[in-house]
């Protein structure tokens, strides 16, 4: 539900990202066929990759949690936001410990923006995100 | 010298979900991106 939440939370201010003349992509692990569900069930209409191996969530340092994440106190919270505006969980996939990211990157090979989720309900801010941009 | 990370990635090539490969550095080649990778797609 953390997923669904972050993309709506992006959806909403697509806008706001194309002002600023960035666009958005998406990562997420498991198979073809668990991304598209995801794209149709979310509406998104931006790039949606998949990336069963790993391969970039390896590169991009990214961590995993463990079942003690799950009683962390910031846990409970980001739950109980995610439950009040109507999102649910549909499905684990294949590494449901994974945690995810968001980094501003570009024009070309610029960094300008990371952060690495340190639990499951810890995402960027919309705020932060715009910011980043130039 | 240490690499940045958006160079790090940028050589990956990963399918979109009507199976493309993408480069990811495509995606900030032209102009700033925001990439997020998502938990699963719960």
């Amino acid at each position: 539900m953390f997923c669904r939440e972050h993309i709506a939370q992006l959806r909403e201010h697509e806008q706001a990202f194309k002002e600023k003349r960035a666009r958005l992509a998406a990562i997420g692990l498991g198979d073809q066929h668990y991304a598209r569900l995801f794209r149709e069930e979310t509406g998104i209409t931006f790039p949606l990759l998949v990336d069963e191996q790993r391969q970039a969530y390896r590169a991009a340092g990214l961590r995993s949690g463990n079942l003690l994440h799950i009683f962390r106190g910031e846990n409970k919270a980001a739950r109980k936001r995610a439950n009040a505006a109507g999102l649910r969980q549909y499905g684990l996939g294949k590494n449901p410990f994974q945690l995810g990211g968001s980094f501003v990157f570009g024009p070309g090979n610029t960094d300008r923006f990371a952060h690495v989720s340190e639990t499951f309900g810890d995402n960027a801010s919309v705020a932060a995100l715009l910011a980043a941009l130039p | 010298m240490d690499q940045s990370l958006s160079a790090k990635l940028a050589a990956i090539v990963l399918p979109d979900t009507d199976d493309r490969p993408i480069h990811l550095g495509s995606l900030w080649a032209e102009g700033p991106v925001v990439l997020v990778f998502l938990r699963h797609y719960g």
